[in-house]
């Protein structure tokens, strides 16, 4: 409702704006090489958290954690992920790993069953094959080295 | 979305909106300080970078670190388990101390406030994960940038009054701590619950508090109300939040989160390779019993804004060390050639962070390497070298920060 609301007001400032802007003028006498260049992209908003309501109790509580997971790559095992992991983290996790090698994704299995995932065996394998297709390289090379973290450029 | 929140939002999505390819061929502003990943709010907090959302594993966004206590609103959260204490009554809850002692104690919040003499350390608190996603090859586990730390001003009870008054007796090995907060896995397996603990031995003991204050207010829900361990110097793991159990051990604690998880290479550098992992004869330690190596970070420039050439600025930032504060902080801003010492803030302590600033007026347009250099009161410097350990663990390699000075005419 709200981020509708949002987008709506945030398209309407793009359509606004777009007519009156510099951009397409490089060279301004005053300087002013663009101004007034908007971009759609409502993944950036953020809606608030209602306040909890206060009171003099001996209770001290903040409500509901908002739960908001990043979609899994769509494809066969994804239920299975979905249910499985999902009975201790969120499938946010998963998403926000680097690209590991295939051989990891079984190391990382098995580790969450040795953390207490109920992870029945038959199912073992196609949780496997589901992370390694969807989440290691794409290519699998003989695992070239990551280059080493650098700071941007 | 003005002030504070608009300059914490993260840089690299509003360059990728540009193109809305995400494939963008401008040069990007540094997103390795911080993650570039989607922000989140919870409650009590400012909006933060979200590595999950369940469990709740939240980092604080560099511009936050422009002020040397951290706020509570913007300090990061890192849960191993799901169940997340959402209300807590105070007139239940208790804190135990228990096991081999002679008097086990239960005390409320009440008593812990009238009937101990209240201490304070200013103290930074940061995950041994903290800048994992700089360690090459990758390895598992939250990526942070370098937004899993905070510091803070913690007021609360010594843990060694509580022990005196519970009297510790002999036979005690170590000394157990844990929180309310648990998981979905079944009882007896490693992911129903998290608890660490310290050598009976260990000196950091006559260090720790039971904080109930942090920066003069009640501890967020999510940094660990109503009261959490600090243990000064060292990483957050042994921080036990919603602090609720402390148990004097006869027998070592053999749990997965002391034996298995948070293990650091047994050296000085807390390093290893791949190779020498794969032997399976590797000696580690335990993360919680090691001081947290010296660090240093620019806070700014940040390279959000291009400088302008001949346009003074001052480099600022922060550092700290488990061993000792810090003696020195050293700053480079030609790749590391040379170097010169910047002025140091005031002293908060030896476990808080530590200011510094340095002037510089860039006098040629260009892409500059500007590095700091940390060294601690016992003479440890960081390394120039990257380190490397399975876990992602102890990061400190000297910071490097890279900025675009553009001409003025």
């Amino acid at each position: 409702m709200n981020r509708h609301r949002f987008m709506a007001a945030a398209a309407a400032l793009l359509l606004w704006t777009l007519p009156g802007s510099a951009g397409s003028t490089p060279t301004n006498p005053d300087g002013l090489s663009e101004a007034g260049v908007y971009a759609l992209d409502s993944s950036g908003l953020l809606l608030p958290t209602s306040p909890y309501p206060g009171n003099t109790s001996s209770t001290y509580s903040v409500g509901a954690y908002p739960l908001a997971p990043t979609p899994l790559a769509r494809g066969t095992g994804q239920e299975l992920v979905e249910s499985y992991c999902s009975i201790c983290h969120s499938v946010t996790l998963i998403g926000v790993q680097p690209r590991f090698p295939p051989e990891f994704w079984k190391k990382e299995v098995d580790k969450m069953i040795h953390l207490g995932a109920p992870i029945p065996t038959e199912m073992v394998g196609q949780i496997v094959d589901y992370l390694q297709k969807h989440y290691s390289p794409v290519k699998t090379q003989p695992s070239a080295p990551e280059p080493k973290p650098k700071p941007s450029p | 979305m003005t002030g504070l929140l608009g300059t914490a939002l993260p840089l690299p999505r509003l360059v990728r909106a540009e193109d809305g390819t995400g494939s963008s061929a401008l040069s990007l502003p540094d997103t390795h300080w911080n993650a570039a990943l989607p922000m989140a709010q919870v409650p009590q907090k400012l909006p933060l970078i979200r590595f999950s959302d369940r469990p709740i594993v939240l980092g604080t966004p560099r511009p936050f670190f422009d002020s040397l206590l951290t706020p509570n609103a913007a300090f990061f959260v890192r849960y191993h388990l799901d169940v997340i204490p959402n209300a807590i009554d105070l007139s239940h809850w208790r804190l135990l101390v228990r096991g081999n002692v002679a008097k086990p104690l239960e005390l409320s919040f009440e008593q812990l406030l009238s009937r101990f003499e209240p201490v304070t350390v200013v103290a930074v608190n940061q995950c041994t994960g903290n800048s994992r996603s700089r360690f090459a090859p990758r390895v598992p586990g939250t990526q942070w940038g370098n937004e899993g730390m905070g510091n803070a001003r913690w007021t609360g009870v010594r843990l060694m009054d509580l022990l005196h008054r519970a009297g510790v007796r002999p036979g005690t090995v170590a000394l157990r701590f844990q929180g309310l907060d648990s998981g979905r896995s079944a009882e007896g397996t490693p992911a129903h619950s998290y608890a660490k603990s310290l050598d009976v031995g260990d000196p950091i003991l006559a260090q720790c508090i039971v904080a109930y204050q942090m920066n003069g207010e009640p501890l967020p829900m999510l940094n660990g109300f109503p009261v959490r361990l600090v243990v000064p110097g060292r990483f957050s793991t042994c921080w036990v939040k919603h602090l609720s159990w402390i148990e004097a051990l006869s027998e070592p604690d053999r749990s997965h989160w002391m034996l298995e998880a948070y293990r650091l290479p047994d050296n000085a550098r807390h390093s290893v390779t791949p190779a020498e992992v794969a032997t399976g004869k590797l000696a580690t330690i335990a993360a919680s019993s090691v001081p947290m190596p010296v660090r240093s970070f620019f806070v700014r420039p940040d390279g959000s804004s291009k400088l302008v050439v001949r346009l003074p600025i001052e480099v600022k930032g922060i550092a700290f060390s488990g061993s000792g504060g810090i003696r020195q902080v050293e700053v480079s801003t030609d790749g590391g050639r040379s170097w010169r010492l910047a002025r140091l803030d005031p002293d908060l302590g030896p476990y808080s962070f530590r200011g510094w600033r340095l002037p510089w007026t860039p006098q040629r347009p260009g892409v500059y390497e500007l590095r700091c250099r940390a060294t601690d009161g016992k003479g440890n410097a960081q390394p120039t070298e990257p380190i490397w350990n399975p876990g992602g663990y102890a990061w400190n390699q000297v910071e490097t920060q890279t900025v675009f000075v553009g001409e003025a005419a």
